[in-house]
């Protein structure tokens, strides 16, 4: 059985069908990415998945059971995580209480008390490297470090799943390779990880298995070779005229 | 339903549509709701009263020194305060408009007492009379004024060069800015517009009102209610907002009981806000 | 605790300072006369109605404009069962505390799904409409007022009896703030202020916590209002829904600063005081000073007098913290 299955999924808004009659499935221990160009319905799907929108027809399960219906509380509380393509901090708080919002509301967990919250927080610190900031005030983060706050913050959840929607957004080439390397390492822990990506560079070189959008549809899925090959993607991509490689003309 | 309360409802239900039309403008715009309005329209209608008691100056005809007046003040409150607020948010917006009301208010309380004063024309008796229904004339003059002004204003957002960037800003003020638009002129000049709108519904009012430094508290919460009925930013949806709180007041005072007419106001207003907080006509300033 | 937040680690000073104005405020009535009695009560219940806002407005940044409401229905609660139902105070007291806190249970799932400036004019709304609904019920004895029983006993008796009710009161308050902050309640209100979504995927209930708060600072707010309905003896409802209950406690935390666990105190009792000592005399101006402190105080101190402090201590924090981690260049 896989950790994530979507079944027949769609979504609407208005005339515009975001997300037409998707299915797919995520297994255990993979790195899974998901890319499309824009307006495509990769960050639709993710809030369909993370349940901050609601599924109009099909059914998404977790672990086999039905995720549809349930508020996104509930839905963290199985055990999957997500971070936001624009960064959400919580302003007013230091990078350890931001984090520390991830290890709170656990269902494994109750309360603040005890060490069990301060060594998750710490460990989640020390892994996404924020260590050395955890006393800052999130304000003073630049970009990439929100990035990292991000999985911090989601990691501190102890999620068995992994939502990355477009981590690499606006980050330079050496801060998107050191990122890369914690999204593996954060893989090797066992978390399950889905990632939609824009730099294709991150999404091909992360995971086994990429899935693509276009207007709403699931228009193919496959190890990252052989995906960059296929015509429809292609086609997708760069219109019909011109086959150069893929590669450049997405970064 | 009896053709005379529904009569009243729409005199007076195009009142309460150019009252709320100023406070509209300045939430769909500068996304602020702003609880000076309520100072700005006593102020017109003291500025109608005076002209009128000094120098016998038709009411009607002071239209324009309201208008121009808190033109004015509009201009220098946005400039010196307003401006300078906006970037913490919209809680200290509110508290901060609060605090200009109390101030304006009091300052009208100390200049001319708390007494009550009425503008009487010599027209003011009088009315038509169709088929049982009675309609002062003074009423439907002042119904007639406020449909006027509502239009003009339309006309100015949609035809003008500067009421088209005052629409373009409220959509976006980002984007506006990056096309060339000056937005910090244009959010002085809505809300100087806003105030100078304000200004003359309370020179209107005030010839069917009396007039005391209240006044314009009691017409603050009647024009939330037309605000989240027709939906912020849509000058169309605040005279229709106007009309369904006229007749909704008229008809709960003569079939209901005239104690619960704020009472049945105010719980359409929480009632509107729950189920459809977009107001009735939808969020459409684009469209005004 | 983490002993993650700034404040704490000034924890024993703090304390020290803390103990000793509850000291000084519980054997003060002993030393001053009856007008000082009754305006430190007030103070208290400004201070209460603040501290109870605060949860609201600093913690979940919900403006509840109209908060005031559960004021006005803590006090006719116990004028009505006292006057028409022969009710003693506390039993009253208690009822009132609980109707409170069940309207704001009650209307906080529709109406705190309502956003900024939408929520902000449903409190007012539905503060106007429970006024005017009282005002036309018989048995709240309408716009002309009800009078409730006197306190037994004699006017020193009463002035105590008031002023520690009101003492009392606040100190729970602060208690229940100070729980709050430090609990994962609080923790989940302060992340829906800035980012409900994120809080939302993260685990947290959000309406749950948001409805929770509003019904916690109403149930406060109601106790305030039974203790002042007694105290006053005589209700009119245009005096206790008076939109201006709210708004003076949106200044004064805005003042002390929203989010903190003091200082909707500190600013209760500097913006009563200061009212109380220059003032009071000119009654005639006192909206219009209200109203130019309010002014000043967005322009000027935006962040309130806690909010100042913090600013300073992060600059001085700020000096001492290594800069490197990871993606600075």
């Amino acid at each position: 059985m896989a950790l994530l299955e979507v079944k027949n999924v769609s979504r609407s808004f208005g005339g515009v069908q975001a997300v037409n009659n998707v299915s797919f499935e995520v297994n255990e221990g993979e790195i899974v990415g998901l890319i499309g160009p824009n307006g495509a319905g990769k960050t639709t799907m993710m809030n369909l998945i993370s349940g901050l929108i609601k599924v109009n027809e099909g059914e998404i399960r977790f672990q086999g059971a039905r995720l549809t219906g349930l508020k996104p509380h509930a839905i963290a509380h199985k055990g999957i995580a997500r971070t936001f393509q624009i960064v959400k901090p919580f302003q007013g708080m230091t990078v350890r209480e931001n984090v520390m919002m991830g290890a709170l509301f656990r269902s494994d967990l109750r309360g603040l008390k005890g060490s069990a919250v301060k060594n998750i927080v710490d460990e989640a610190l020390e892994l996404l490297e924020l260590d050395r900031r955890a006393e800052a005030p999130v304000e003073e983060l630049n970009l990439a470090q929100r990035k990292h706050l991000e999985l911090a913050r989601a990691m501190a959840m102890g999620p068995k799943l992994l939502l990355l929607d477009e981590v690499m957004a606006g980050l330079n080439l050496k801060e998107i390779e050191r990122l890369m390397e914690l999204v593996r390492k954060l893989n090797a822990r066992g978390v399950t990880i889905l990632v939609i990506e824009h730099v294709m560079k991150a999404v091909m070189g992360l995971s086994k298995r990429v899935l693509v959008m276009h207007h709403g549809s699931l228009i193919a899925q496959g190890p990252p070779e052989v995906i960059t090959q296929d015509p429809k993607v292609i086609e997708a991509y760069l219109g019909k005229r011109r086959h150069k490689g893929l590669h450049k003309e997405a970064r | 339903m009896d053709l005379q309360v529904i009569i009243n409802g729409i005199l007076l239900g195009g009142l309460y549509g150019l009252a709320a039309v100023g406070f509209s403008l300045i939430w769909g715009v500068m996304n602020i709701v702003d609880l000076a309005q309520g100072a700005y329209l006593t102020l017109g209608a003291y500025i109608t009263f005076w002209l009128f008691k000094l120098w016998g100056i038709d009411p009607f005809l002071t239209l324009p020194v309201s208008a121009l007046i808190l033109f004015g003040l509009g201009f220098l409150i946005e400039s010196q305060i307003i401006k300078r607020v906006l970037r913490y948010g919209f809680v200290m917006l509110l508290v901060v408009t609060y605090g200009l009301n109390l101030l304006l208010q009091n300052a009208m309380l100390v200049a001319w007492s708390a007494d009550y004063r009425s503008v009487t024309p010599a027209y003011s008796g009088a009315g038509l009379n169709i088929g049982g229904v009675n309609i002062p004339y003074i009423r439907l003059a002042l119904f007639i004024a406020a449909l006027l002004l509502v239009g003009l204003l339309t006309i100015f957002l949609n035809k003008t060069r500067v009421g088209n960037a005052i629409r373009a800003t409220a959509l976006n003020r980002l984007a506006a800015n990056l096309v060339g638009i000056r937005t910090e002129f244009i959010y002085a000049l809505t809300y100087s517009l806003a105030a100078a709108v304000v200004g003359m519904a309370g020179s209107l009012i005030s010839m069917v009102y009396t007039v005391s430094p209240n006044l314009g508290g009691a017409f603050m919460t009647k024009i939330f209610v037309v605000t989240v009925l027709g939906g912020f930013g849509s000058l169309p949806g605040a005279v229709l907002g106007g009309l369904i709180l006229g007749i909704t007041e008229a008809f709960t005072a003569s079939y209901i009981a005239p104690g619960l007419m704020n009472a049945v106001s105010f719980i359409l207003l929480v009632v509107i806000l729950i189920f459809r907080p977009q107001g009735l006509m939808g969020k459409q300033f684009y469209g005004a | 605790m983490n002993n993650s937040a700034v404040a704490r680690r000034r924890f024993p000073l703090s304390i020290v300072v803390l103990l000793a104005a509850v000291v000084i405020l519980a054997i003060l009535p002993f030393y001053i006369r009856g007008y000082w009695i009754r305006v430190l009560t007030t103070l208290f219940m400004s201070a209460v109605l603040a501290e109870a806002l605060n949860l609201v407005v600093g913690y979940a940044g919900y403006a509840a404009f109209g908060n005031g409401v559960f004021f006005g229905l803590g006090a006719y609660t116990t004028a009505v069962l006292m006057t028409r139902f022969g009710w003693s105070f506390f039993p009253a007291m208690i009822a009132s505390c609980f109707l409170a806190a069940t309207v704001a249970f009650l209307l906080g799932w529709p109406v705190l799904r309502l956003r900024g400036h939408y929520f902000a004019i449903a409190t007012i709304g539905i503060n106007m409409a429970v006024m005017e609904i009282v005002t036309y019920v018989g048995i709240t004895g309408g716009g002309k007022g009800i009078s409730l029983p006197l306190f037994p006993g004699d006017i020193v008796k009463q002035g105590l009896f008031f002023y520690y009710g009101m003492f009392i009161l606040l100190i729970i308050s602060v208690a229940i703030t100070y729980w709050i902050a430090n609990s994962r309640l609080g923790y989940g209100l302060r992340a829906i202020k800035t980012e409900p979504e994120a809080a939302e995927v993260m685990g947290v209930n959000t309406t749950l916590y948001k409805v929770l708060a509003w019904s916690i600072s109403a149930a406060i707010t109601g106790i305030a209002g039974s203790l002042n309905a007694y105290w006053l003896t005589f209700l009119e409802p245009l005096f206790v829904f008076d939109i201006m209950i709210s708004v003076e406690a949106f200044v004064m935390v805005l003042l002390g600063g929203p989010a903190t666990i003091f200082g909707p105190v500190i600013g209760a009792f500097f913006l009563k005081l200061l009212s109380e000592l220059i003032w009071s005399q000119f009654t005639l101006i006192h909206m219009g000073v209200l109203g130019l402190i309010i002014v000043v105080i967005t322009l000027f101190l935006p962040s309130g007098i806690m909010g100042l402090w913090r600013q300073m201590t992060l600059r001085w924090n700020k000096a001492n913290t290594a800069r490197t981690s990871p993606g600075s260049q």
